[in-house]
């Protein structure tokens, strides 16, 4: 009696799954959504055998140039990542890189205080790291947070434009303002080292906030509520963190924390919120000691802290810091010796 | 947990899963569990309100159903009145009667000091209060003996695919299927699957859709004017009717695939000629109670003709009443109670008019005629729907004026920041979809004999649907509108 329903049901959710494969390929192909990252991963993949080192976290990234410190390294950041995607993303996307030897991970202040899947407003971002990473691995959800996995590995089909792009790139090849088009190419751009966009040249004037300093104060303020929401995140970003290096370890593969130069104006703000700061520094302090991990601290180096010229706002570097940071990272790091194992 | 979120989807998988493997005599149970495990996950306490007014009425019916003395049966039917009014007026009505009271005694300078009663409330409260209420009525009059089994009753009160939103059901009707033994039935399970892919059809890809157009309109009406606002009115309508019909679909689709039939609670009200008509087709279920348990028998006490008009008014009022606890809700009430009475009282009179201008010999006149009708009703709701939606009284007038200033029909003029001309054209086509489809099912039932229907048919609309609400569909969780009545 069952054999008809259950026959039909898989006839059913096969032909589902044919129609849905096809309509990805069309989405893919003629519109993708979050290209500029997709094309990025493809990157990776196809320096997959050269790349030696990759780093992942924040847009305090932005101060690393793989140029500069004369490594093939990929950038494989996103802003406002927190410890839960670059343990998720590592996971997936390691085992791809047979030469990787050293991976770099940025800190901050509110590090130890955020989880993107803590608030709606910031599950858009969760669901983009979900729709990119490409492996199997990629699969298992952070937090067992199922609902943004499947809505960000649908991501093709339950598209965001609803379809929009896809129907203009068949109909028409102007959608939109061409300049904004080109703008938007410009920023789109993956460059061989896996930047997105452009190392910006902009300079910051002297001690002049930018619109960044509310949004710092912004992002601090949403670390303290995600805190208060769940006391325990610290604990749970220590623990993520801990298992990322002993991932890697596993791997032989050198782990570096580092907290890049920011500006004097920044750390002015970050000071007036001394339990976040005292946190992070709290954990990485427990991580030095329970793994001996190494962590470089450039938040405060009066090298770069007064140097506004090296940074287009209030704490990220332009492409002329990111230059002198990176040879003095890449110094430090012995970085040079990497390059010759 | 909302009918569209993921979270039901797995509640109603494993629901269905275990039903159809579990034996008829413990089925009950099972669905209980469910119904009371989905209405807590909107807040634990609630279910303690439900269980409560669940026992009173239980109570009441078996002690009613005990004696023919009337004036005791009455006594357990009062019990069951005031317990679920109580509970009704307590979370539903307090708090805007004490404001309105304190509103009035502020113009006369006179000190009222009664606290305001901070509590969210219950999902559904307006829906099942109603049922349950339905239930004592009809064993107080002797139409429906008394439920014995307190599990059945429960679920009857509770039962998931319609708690929340109705259709409000009578006991006459539900209680009995609940004794039945419902078999597998492949053929109801896909013709219930296929409303439910309907249901989240108009809710995701028409009524959500179109909530971003009305909700940016409607929120701040004093920025709009022109074609932005005569938009957002009209979309309302089809946001409300998609929303609210789309919930039922779901509703009794669910209900369809575990072998019960729930009452219809709409036929296509935008079609209805005169305005008596729509709220004929128009939340079936609602008006329906409300006639055989408050119109009918205060309209029978009524001798003279302004008596009756009366109380089609005061009923209206009552059904605007029952929507929201806030002024424009009654305004929307007294409106439609207004416009019936209206068309009442002018009925002779329209009706010599229209032999005159539209002579029923001459076919395309007779067609102009309807056509006009439906097209006048469209337009009563419509305002109608103004006094519904609006968020404060304040804001109606300047939504009606502002639909008439600076009219224009330039791209600007239409579309809206974060609403393009591309997804007003989504959403159009959904709009037309759904009107082909209801024109259909008026003809002939499409989705009672869809199984009938080949099966590469079947499969071609269900994956059709499907795909339809994952492209187009909004998946930015909106609650039902009819959830917070």
């Amino acid at each position: 009696m069952m054999k008809l329903p259950l026959a039909q049901t898989i006839v059913f959710v096969l032909a589902g799954l044919l129609i849905a494969a096809a309509l990805f390929w069309v989405s893919d192909t003629l519109s993708p959504v979050y290209s500029a990252d997709k094309r990025r991963l493809k990157k990776l993949r196809q320096y997959a055998n050269e790349i030696e080192a990759i780093n992942v976290g924040n847009s305090h990234n932005r101060a690393v140039d793989y140029e500069a410190m004369e490594l093939r390294g990929f950038h494989l950041w996103k802003p406002g990542s927190d410890m839960f995607e670059v343990y998720y993303l590592l996971n997936a996307v390691v085992p791809l890189l047979p030469n990787l030897k050293v991976v770099l991970i940025t800190i901050s202040p509110m590090s130890f205080k955020f989880d993107n899947g803590f608030d709606e407003s910031r599950h858009g971002m969760r669901r983009e790291y979900y729709a990119i990473t490409p492996t199997i691995r990629s699969w298992r959800p952070i937090h067992g947070d199922m609902k943004n996995l499947i809505k960000g590995k649908l991501a093709p089909l339950v598209r965001e434009d609803c379809w929009r792009g896809v129907v203009d790139s068949i109909l028409v090849n102007t959608s939109g303002d061409e300049r904004e088009k080109q703008k938007a190419a410009v920023m789109n751009a993956v460059d061989e080292y896996g930047y997105i966009g452009l190392h910006f040249e902009k300079r910051m004037k002297r001690g002049i906030e930018t619109d960044r300093s509310q949004e710092l104060l912004n992002l601090i303020r949403k670390s303290e509520e995600i805190f208060r929401g769940n006391p325990k995140i610290a604990g749970e970003v220590y623990e993520t963190a801990a298992a990322t290096v002993q991932m890697l370890r596993q791997r032989d593969i050198r782990v570096i924390f580092f907290s890049p130069p920011v500006t004097q104006l920044a750390n002015e703000l970050f000071a007036g919120e001394t339990p976040t700061t005292a946190l992070a520094k709290q954990y990485i302090q427990r991580l030095e000691k329970e793994f001996g991990i190494e962590y470089y601290d450039f938040s405060q180096d009066h090298a770069f802290a007064q140097k506004y010229e090296y940074f287009f706002n209030e704490d990220h570097m332009n492409k002329s810091g990111a230059r002198i940071f990176s040879r003095r990272l890449a110094e430090i790091c012995g970085f040079a010796k990497v390059a010759k194992m | 947990m909302l009918f569209t979120s993921l979270d039901f989807l797995a509640f109603l998988s494993i629901v269905l899963a275990l039903y159809f493997s579990t034996p008829q005599r413990f089925r009950w149970i099972l669905l209980l569990v469910a119904s009371y495990y989905f209405y807590a996950c909107w807040k634990v306490e609630y279910v303690f309100l439900l269980a409560g007014t669940t026992l009173v009425d239980y109570f009441a019916g078996l002690q009613m159903g005990k004696t023919e003395e009337k004036s005791k049966r009455k006594k357990y039917l009062l019990m069951s009145v005031f317990a679920n009014l109580g509970v009704l007026f307590a979370f539903k009505y307090f708090n805007f009667f004490n404001d309105s009271l304190r509103a009035a005694f502020n113009a006369f300078n006179i000190f009222y000091d009664v606290p305001v009663f901070h509590v969210l409330m219950p999902v559904g409260l307006s829906f099942y209060t109603f049922q349950a209420l339905g239930y004592s009525i009809d064993v107080y009059r002797g139409k429906k003996s008394p439920e014995k089994h307190l599990g059945i009753f429960a679920l009857y009160a509770s039962f998931f695919p319609q708690l929340a939103a109705g259709p409000i059901e009578r006991s006459t009707r539900l209680l009995p299927q609940f004794h039945l033994e419902h078999r597998f039935d492949w053929e109801e399970f896909k013709n219930g699957f296929l409303l439910v892919l309907w249901g989240f059809f108009k809710k995701m890809v028409i009524a959500d859709r179109l909530a971003i157009y009305v909700n940016a309109v409607y929120n701040h009406p004093a920025d709009y004017h022109g074609m932005h606002v005569i938009l957002a009115v009209i979309f309302f309508a089809f946001q409300i009717y998609c929303d609210f019909s789309g919930y039922t679909d779901i509703a009794i689709g669910i209900a369809q695939m575990l072998g019960y039939k729930l009452m219809d609670n709409f036929k296509r009200p935008f079609a209805s000629h005169t305005v008596r008509e729509f709220w004929q087709r128009w939340h079936i279920s609602l008006t329906k109670w409300i006639m055989d348990y408050l119109y009918y028998p205060l309209a029978l006490k009524a001798t003279k003709k302004w008596q009756g008009y009366l109380v089609t008014f005061f009923v209206f009022v009552i059904i605007g009443l029952w929507h929201g606890a806030a002024w424009n809700f009654v305004l929307f009430g007294a409106f439609v109670g207004f416009a019936l009475v209206f068309a009442d009282i002018t009925r002779p009179d329209r009706k010599k008019m229209t032999e005159v201008l539209f002579p029923q010999r001459f076919g395309i006149l007779r067609r102009l005629h309807k056509t006009l009708q439906v097209a006048i009703v469209f337009s009563v709701f419509m305002f109608a729907s103004v006094l519904f939606r609006s968020n404060s009284i304040s804001d109606i007038p300047v939504i009606l004026q502002n639909m008439f200033r600076q009219v224009s029909f330039s791209t600007d003029a239409i579309a809206l920041p974060n609403f393009s001309l591309y997804e007003l054209a989504i959403a159009g086509l959904a709009i037309l979809m759904l009107e082909a489809v209801q024109w259909l099912q008026q003809r002939r039932p499409v989705f009672q004999s869809f199984a009938q229907r080949p099966l590469w048919a079947q499969y071609a609309v269900s994956h059709a649907l499907l795909f339809a609400i994952l492209m187009f569909g909004e998946f930015n969780l909106k609650p039902f509108i009819y959830f917070q009545f």
